[in-house]
């Protein structure tokens, strides 16, 4: 039990968006938000959909974990830091004082503010399991493992 | 903030449009025994809505309420339940439902509301802005006289991207009787008129935006079992998938319907220039009955693609019901043509088959010009107006002001006897279109016939065993069968349709009871049989502890009480239920291969069946009153021996 869940959150790999297969059923909202928050939450989601049910074309802004993070450089109180041994990035909540400016510099529009405080919510991959990917129905979101098969 | 058992918020948002006021009543002491939308719809209308009002009387409810399950990880739901009196309802004026998808319910939780009720009469158009608690009425004169989706995109301007919204079109604004709600582009309330009803509170638009959450009880098991219920929707209907490139319709995108929802039905497209406005081009949803309009042969609809999308978007944005247009309107016209009672409308040729007349006949309907406001009325009223096609009226329209659907008769010719049966029995004891929600016997039983050839014996023995083991009655689905057992249906599937409006999930998917892909057409997952499926959800779900017994009780308290309210407020009674059948009368539509002729209705053994329905109801078959023990078993009583009162801002709470 205890080797599975070390096994697991060694995963590495990359969450993959693709546009034609989202017919913008949030479901990867939800899912980020109960497992993080514990309650249907997409406001506080580490993920943002940018819905046009007008044109049928969704944006979705997600964590591309980037190596040097534009997010970390910007943080005046060094409150991001990478987990080395997962390949993602975690917000030190001691030390986020909502400032916004990781939200501002990130390249992909992927990180959440959350709406009363404003302290950052950043993904970790849910370690090296996204449940994001494994909601997603059409597979527009997907998860690929380093080394794994797509 | 009321506290509140998952997955319901908390409160019921109550908006007095006359007085500028609002206020909110909790949700709780009537979640466990209605849940939310069609369910909490009735108990709310039993309260609110006196004998004697008309749907656009200011006091008549217009009642917004998401199912209890929106905003859960549950596949579809997404769905709200929009009920008050409805100006289509024929010849009542009387308390009905309707029901849209999309993402708005789902926000609206978040912004802390398990339902909205609007009530009064704005002095002036407005629109209603939530934001989690913040409520305000905004003035709307710069979007009244818009279309539903130019209306969204200004508010989507004006308040964000991210609103959701629900408006209405010039139709509704006109009281016109077949005006819908919608959101986003084919996302509607259709049948009902309910948009007249929104039209007639001056209330153009309602937005909301919510930052709040919507707790489960058991989060990561609520996951599991929603994604294992989405592989059994895909094993049953497929996964969404762009169709095959048609040269007409290239630019497609996969439709996105509604929250949660992994169906994606219909189609998406972008950019269709327009036939009637060579002009412009349109982008949107296309699904169900306006296909009919690029490819109905059958309903004589048939404009070819770009036509028939552009007239089903010219509808969707002026904010017309498809339904009574295609099913109703379009039949009815064309056969007082044929018939010559019928040929031309103050002077002009009424000329179906061209889709520039279409385009003059949404316009006028819409904005009640000319010969318009005569058809914006319905069609039953307006046959009655204009002293044409009376006779034909009982071809087309069933019953309840509303045309065919799934009743093998009049515009839509299947199922074939015995099917037409259990719908028409839906139909019979219904306040509107059964189907809306109701397609459950339809698609799951004769659905699943259709799948084998009538010489396959050994589908038609699992079938059977199928049926037994669903209604506990073989001859409940035997195409070779004639009436017996099919109330046992009719009376489950109306019960389980409330149940399912009450918890704001889709009739595309529930009930998952059959698939022609399974070794023994039935559907199982994660060991539970497909009939208890919404039980399954609501377990993982929800902190209210229920039997499977005590859950799919709901849903016929639901249907008992909506029959309490008719009978209290319009006198409903057995004669009014066997409306329908000189529309059953007429030949059906199409013939059983099984039986291999054309079968006609025999009265005597329908109202026979109705006396089962009943019976089985613990109704009076003289009356259709649920008796005494029935209210007690309910634990409908005591509610029944309340008299209606005036909504009241006292004991309420400020948001």
């Amino acid at each position: 039990m205890t080797s599975a869940k070390e096994h697991s959150s060694l995963r590495r790999g990359k969450l993959r968006f693709e546009p034609s297969l989202c017919h913008g059923c949030q479901s990867c909202l939800v899912a980020c938000s109960l497992v993080h928050e514990g309650q249907v939450i997409p406001s506080r989601a580490r993920l943002k959909l940018d819905f046009d049910p007008f044109n049928g074309e969704h944006t979705l802004h997600y964590c591309r974990q980037c190596r040097r993070a534009p997010c970390a450089a910007a943080c005046p109180r060094g409150a991001i830091r990478r987990v080395e041994e997962r390949g993602t990035w975690a917000v030190e909540a001691a030390l986020c004082d909502g400032c916004g400016a990781c939200a501002a510099a990130c390249p992909f529009g992927a990180v959440t503010l959350e709406p009363s405080t404003r302290r950052a919510l950043i993904c970790d991959l849910c370690c090296g399991q996204p449940q994001c990917a494994a909601s997603c129905p059409n597979g527009a979101l997907t998860w690929r493992e380093e080394g794994g098969t797509p | 903030m009321t506290l509140s058992p998952a997955p319901w918020v908390g409160q019921i948002l109550i908006v007095d449009l006359g007085r500028g006021t609002w206020w909110t009543v909790p949700t709780a002491p009537h979640a466990a025994a209605f849940f939310g939308g069609r369910g909490l719809a009735a108990r709310l209308a039993w309260e609110l809505i006196p004998p004697g009002i008309g749907a656009f009387d200011p006091p008549n409810p217009l009642m917004f309420l998401p199912g209890a399950l929106v905003g859960t990880p549950a596949p579809s739901a997404g769905r709200v339940s929009i009920s008050g009196l409805s100006p289509q309802a024929y010849p009542h004026e009387w308390f009905t439902r309707s029901n849209l998808g999309g993402h708005w319910g789902a926000e609206l939780k978040y912004a802390g509301y398990d339902g909205l009720v609007v009530i009064g009469q704005a002095p002036q158009p407005v629109y209603l802005w939530i934001e989690d608690g913040r409520v305000e009425l905004r003035d709307a004169g710069h979007l009244w006289g818009l279309g539903i989706i130019t209306t969204q995109t200004r508010l989507r301007q004006e308040l964000g991207a991210d609103i959701r919204a629900l408006a209405i079109g010039p139709a509704g604004e006109n009281r016109v009787r077949l005006a819908i709600i919608a959101t986003n582009t084919e996302s509607a309330a259709g049948q009902g008129g309910f948009g007249a009803v929104m039209g007639s509170k001056r209330l153009k638009a309602i937005a909301v935006r919510g930052h709040g959450g919507v707790r489960v009880a058991r989060p990561s098991e609520m996951l599991r079992r929603s994604r294992l219920l989405v592989q059994a929707v895909y094993g049953r209907y497929g996964r969404p998938s762009l169709p095959r490139e048609d040269q007409a319709a290239a630019d497609r995108r996969l439709p996105p319907c509604t929250y949660q929802c992994p169906r994606a039905c219909g189609s998406f497209h972008r950019q269709v220039p327009g036939v009637v406005h060579p002009e412009r081009r349109y982008s949107g949803q296309f699904f169900c009955v306006a296909q009919l309009l690029a490819k109905g042969e059958w309903l004589k609809t048939l404009q070819g693609f770009p036509a028939g999308f552009e007239i089903a978007q010219l509808a969707n944005d002026l904010g017309l019901n498809h339904w009574e247009l295609i099913m109703g309107l379009a039949p009815w016209l064309r056969h007082a043509q044929e018939q010559g009672e019928l040929r031309r409308l103050d002077g002009e040729e009424l000329n179906l088959d061209d889709p520039q007349f279409w385009g003059q006949m949404v316009m006028r309907i819409a904005y009640r010009q000319g010969w318009g406001d005569v058809l914006a009325e319905g069609g039953p009223r307006a046959a009655h107006m204009l002293g044409v096609g009376q006779e034909a009226l009982s071809e087309f329209y069933p019953a309840w002001g509303q045309a065919s659907h799934w009743d093998g008769h009049g515009s839509y010719p299947a199922p074939f006897f015995p099917y037409w049966l259990v719908t028409a029995l839906q139909w019979a004891l219904d306040s509107r279109d059964p189907l809306g929600g109701g397609h459950d016997y339809t698609t799951n039983i004769f659905g699943l016939l259709r799948s084998f050839p009538p010489e396959d014996e050994a589908s038609l023995r699992k079938f059977l065993a199928a049926g037994e083991r669903l209604f506990g009655s073989a001859a409940a689905v035997d195409p070779r069968s004639s009436y017996e057992d099919k109330a046992l249906p009719a009376v489950l599937h109306q019960d389980r349709n409330a149940l399912k409006d009450a918890l704001g999930i889709c009739d595309n998917i529930f009930p998952l009871l059959t698939d022609p892909h399974s070794a023994d057409f039935l559907v199982e997952v994660d060991g539970v049989e497909g009939r208890f499926l919404e039980h399954y959800l609501f377990q993982a779900a929800s902190d209210v502890e229920l039997t499977r017994e005590e859950f799919y009780r709901v849903g016929t308290r639901i249907f008992t009480l909506e029959r309490l309210l008719a009978i209290r407020n319009w006198g409903r009674s057995r004669a009014t239920d066997e409306t329908i059948l000189p529309y059953l009368q007429r030949p059906e539509g199409t013939i059983n291969p099984y039986v291999g002729h054309p079968v006609a209705l025999e009265p005597q053994r329908f109202r026979e069946l109705l006396d089962a329905c009943y019976r089985l109801r613990g109704w009076d078959p003289r009356t259709t009153a649920p008796t005494p023990e029935t209210l007690r078993a309910l634990g409908l009583a005591e509610l029944a021996a309340t008299a209606p009162h005036p909504p009241s801002q006292e004991g309420g709470a400020r948001p």
